[in-house]
Parts: C-alpha cells; sequence; structure tokens
C-alpha cells in the first residue's frame, strides 16, 4: 500500500479508538442503562425504565473475574485494521464484485469455474446438466432447422431471434398450406376428368345414380368398374408423391409439433416416461390419417357428383 | 315414427344449398355479417326514416363541434357568462349524445341478435328437420359395378342397404368438398409469405481477466 493511504487508515483507527473510548465512558456504571432509557423514549412521552444489559454484564464480570475488564465492551465488531489488510486480489473476483460486465461475460465465467470445477466431466457430458446449461448460454441458440424453429426457443430472450422464428412458423404454415392446395387442384382435375368420361362415355346411362332402387339390377354392356380402378390408381400415385413430397419437406413434422395430442404427450412423458415410446406411434398415425384423408376427400367429390347428377333418371 | 314423404332429390338439393350457405358464412365470419346488416340498416333506415335516431344523433355532434370551436374563441375570463353559456349547452348536448349513443347500441343489439336468429332459421333448423325426418330416406342408389363391395358398404353408413346413400354420408361429403372448394378460394386471394431471413447471431467477446 502506498504511504499516503496506510497514514489514512491509521488516522481511522485512531478516530475508532477514541470513539470507543468515549462510548466506553459513557457506557459507564448506571449510564448505559440512561442512555437506553433516553433513546427508547425520544419522542414519546412515556419514559421507559429498562436496566440495559451492559450493566448487569459489568457486574457479573467484575463479580467473576476482575481480568476480564481490560477487554473489548463490544465484541461482535471486529476490529477494522485487522481486516484491512487483505491479501491481493484474487484474479477470478466473485460474482458481481468486478466492474459491470455483459451478462453474457459472466454466464462464461460461471461456464469456465464450472469446468474448473468438474474437471472429471467432459464437454457436453449428459451427465453434469448445469455444464450442459451453461454450454448452451455459452453457445447461443443452435441454428435451428426447418422443423425445429418452433421447439427450441425458451431460453432465448433476443427479440429478435424469437420475432424471427414467429417468421419462420407462419412461413411453414403457409408451405404446408401451398402443398396442399396444390394436390387439391390436382386431385380435383384428376378425379373430374375421370369421373365425366365415364360419365359421358359408357352408354346406356350405366355410369348413373338414381333415387330408384331398380337401377341396382340394371346391368350394362360396357364395364363399368374401369372408374374405380382409375380412381385407385391415380390415388395410389398422388399419395406416394405427397407422402414423398411431405417427407421431403417436414410437412409432416411441422404438423405434429402443432397437434395437441403430442404436445400432450410430451408433457406427460415428465411424468410417464413410458409415454415417449408411444409418441412415435401417435406421429405416424397422423400421417396415415393425412392420406386416409386424402382418399375419403377424393371420394366425397365423386359422390357428390352422383348425388347431384341423380335427378337425370 | 317420425317422418316425412320428401323427393329424394329434393333433400339432396335443399341439404347441398344449405351446407353451402352454412359454409359462406363460416368462411365471412358472422361478426362481418352483423356489422354489414347494421351499416345497411344505419343507412337506409336513416333514408327511410326507420328511427330518427341517428339524424338526430348526427345533429348534436354536428351542435357539439361548432359550440366547442366557439368555446375555444372565447376568454372564460373575459367573457364569463357567454362562456358559461355556451359550456352549459355543451353539457346539455354531451348527455344528449349519451343517451342517444345508448339507444343506438341497443338497437344494434337488437339487430345482431335479429341476425343470429335469421342465420339459425336459415342453417341449423333445416338441417336439424331433414336429420329427424330424412334420416332413413335412400337419397340415391348407384349402379351396380360402380364401386366394389367395401367402398359401397362404407358409403351405406350406418343403416341403409349397400349401394345406397343415406343423409349422413351425403352431408359428410357435402361438406368435405365445400371445405376444399372454399379453401381453394381463399387460399388462391391470400397474400404469399417469403422465407424470413436469419438475423446475425450475435458474438460475446470474452474479457481477458
Amino acid at each position: 500500500m502506498s504511504e499516503p493511504e496506510v497514514k489514512k487508515e491509521l488516522t481511522e483507527a485512531e478516530k475508532r479508538q477514541l470513539l470507543r473510548e468515549r462510548r466506553k465512558a459513557k457506557m459507564a456504571k448506571g449510564q448505559a442503562s440512561d442512555r437506553l432509557n433516553n433513546i427508547l423514549s425520544q419522542g414519546s412521552s412515556v419514559k421507559t425504565n429498562v436496566k440495559s444489559v451492559l450493566d448487569e454484564e459489568e457486574s457479573v464480570a467484575k463479580a467473576t473475574s476482575p481480568s476480564l475488564s481490560n477487554e473489548e465492551d463490544d465484541p461482535e465488531i471486529q476490529d477494522i485494521t485487522s481486516i484491512a489488510m487483505q491479501p491481493p486480489i484474487s484474479p477470478t473476483p466473485p460474482i458481481g464484485e468486478g466492474t459491470p460486465e455483459d451478462i453474457d461475460a459472466i454466464f462464461n465465467k460461471i461456464f469456465q469455474q464450472q469446468q474448473q470445477q468438474s474437471g472429471d466431466f467432459k464437454e457436453g457430458d449428459g451427465n453434469d446438466p448445469m455444464a450442459n446449461l451453461m454450454k448452451m448460454f455459452s453457445e447461443g441458440v443452435p441454428e435451428p432447422g426447418l422443423s425445429r424453429a418452433t421447439t427450441e426457443k425458451p431460453f432465448d430472450q433476443d427479440p429478435a431471434i424469437a420475432k424471427y422464428q414467429m417468421e419462420l412458423y407462419e412461413y411453414q404454415q403457409y408451405q404446408h398450406k401451398l402443398w396442399k392446395f396444390r394436390f387439391l387442384i390436382i386431385r380435383f382435375i384428376c378425379t373430374s376428368v375421370n369421373f365425366f368420361y365415364h360419365f359421358l362415355t359408357i352408354p346406356d346411362n350405366a355410369f348413373r345414380a338414381s333415387s330408384h332402387s331398380y337401377v341396382r339390377g340394371l346391368v350394362s354392356s360396357t364395364p363399368v368398374n374401369t372408374f374405380i380402378m382409375w380412381f385407385l390408381t391415380i390415388e395410389a400415385a398422388i399419395l406416394a408423391s405427397y407422402y414423398f413430397i411431405s417427407s421431403k419437406n417436414g410437412l409432416f413434422q411441422t404438423r405434429n409439433e402443432n397437434s395437441l395430442i403430442l404436445k400432450g404427450l410430451s408433457l406427460g412423458a415428465m411424468v410417464l416416461p413410458q409415454l415417449n415410446a408411444i409418441k412415435p406411434i401417435v406421429a405416424r398415425v397422423f400421417q396415415y390419417h393425412d392420406l386416409v384423408g386424402i382418399v375419403l376427400g377424393d371420394l366425397a367429390l365423386v359422390v357428390v357428383y352422383f348425388g347431384l347428377l341423380s335427378f337425370t333418371r | 315414427m317420425l317422418t316425412l314423404d320428401i323427393d329424394p332429390y329434393t333433400v339432396v338439393v335443399s341439404v347441398f344449398v344449405i351446407l353451402l350457405t352454412q359454409q359462406i358464412i363460416k368462411q365471412i365470419g358472422k361478426s362481418t355479417i352483423q356489422e354489414f346488416l347494421w351499416l345497411g340498416y344505419i343507412h337506409y333506415g336513416t333514408k327511410l326514416n326507420f328511427s330518427s335516431q341517428f339524424t338526430q344523433l348526427a345533429q348534436a355532434k354536428e351542435q357539439l363541434h361548432q359550440l366547442n370551436k366557439e368555446k375555444r374563441t372565447i376568454s372564460a375570463q373575459d367573457e364569463y357568462a357567454k362562456w358559461t353559456k355556451l359550456n352549459r349547452k355543451c353539457d346539455k348536448l354531451t348527455a344528449d349524445i349519451a343517451s342517444l349513443t345508448e339507444d343506438i347500441s341497443q338497437s344494434r343489439a337488437s339487430i345482431d341478435k335479429l341476425t343470429g336468429r335469421l342465420i339459425m332459421l336459415s342453417t341449423t333448423l333445416p338441417l336439424w328437420f331433414f336429420r329427424i325426418f330424412s334420416r332413413k330416406t335412400h337419397l340415391f342408389y348407384f349402379s351396380s359395378g360402380i364401386f366394389p363391395w367395401y367402398i359401397e358398404r362404407v358409403l351405406s353408413l350406418p343403416f341403409l342397404p349397400a349401394g345406397a346413400v343415406g343423409l349422413t354420408i351425403w352431408m359428410y361429403a357435402v361438406n368435405s368438398v365445400l371445405s376444399n372448394v372454399l379453401f381453394l378460394i381463399s387460399f388462391a386471394f391470400a397474400g404469399k409469405k417469403v422465407k424470413p431471413a436469419k438475423p446475425e447471431k450475435k458474438i460475446v467477446e470474452e474479457k481477458s481477466l
């Protein structure tokens, strides 16, 4: 330490010594109680009459051991001169006592301290959740893929990234609808062409519906089952291409992420880990539900065409 | 048993029209329709003098605007009497406007209620009518051979003979087709969305210790 600082410290020590001596004088027998009563009754009309502990201690101390009279009266307060000469500042001061730092730098220090303390743990070891958490803070949010943007965001408070993830989610929803739109147009065109071709070409009104049940007994010279053959062939092609494109673009994953059932299973898996085994099965069921929905939708279109044209007989 | 002898094709077409109306209302939105009807009521109600409240409200608002304008031009200290008189008129007009606004909002509530009832009468009630009185009606039959037996069996659900189509399957089919058609139309006019640009990552600089 420099000389003026040493002199300043000694001066402060001297001041404290003086104060201590004056207080001691005031706390002479009987006066501690008077001082205490004075403080307690300040501002009130009721005068207190309490006895200070110091007066009692002095009498007990004097009765038991006269050698204790020279000791300090306020043992709880530590002499500041004894702690003024502290060891030099450590290279890594405790968190919060250094100069104000960026929050990311603070987390980096925590992570480094954690790494120093747990030297046996390697980076990325799954057994150390604290290390993984600090690693996530230090490395930031990982690059979100097409299907992960909506799940990996709970710890990111950056508004720009949150806005980006929201926009990415809306874009994924738009892509899902766009592909649905494209496939719907193809399905409508294929089904309509197939239906009206057979409706117009098959003679004897064999390819008709009617509110009269006798049509069930009519036999046509031209086979009418070519319609269903073409229908099923077109459906198989549409389903295969839909499945391929949806898997490639992650449309199934986007849909599954927004599913309430899967979200409920994820929450339930925190309590019952066995539910994790059911999640892929449920996701697969949703995929097949989409495909079955396509077939049923096209079949519904055929039924509507037959129904609206059933007046012809 | 509750049944009515209605021509099956009448049921087919009626149900189709009702479901189409229902889907269009769902697409437009009930609140939008109510707002549209309310604006029509204001416009034509004022012209045909169904209610004079709109005219009175418009006149009161205009008068209040003029009075406030006049109040701002004079000083309350120099022409206290005149200012107080104007202020009293303003207060009276404000109270009248509040009362007229409340009356009009009650009219609005009655118009909304009427709209809801019209929608129910035109869509929900007729469907329930057909569900009760035409639930066993064979709407139409397919010619033999068009569909394999398993598809005919599915299309004849719940209680009809194979090859026939009933109200349940017909309503499901019409709803499915109409929702797809409306989706095609609405998506065609919807705006495009562009893939957002990823923001740059912050680089955290480690301070040297």
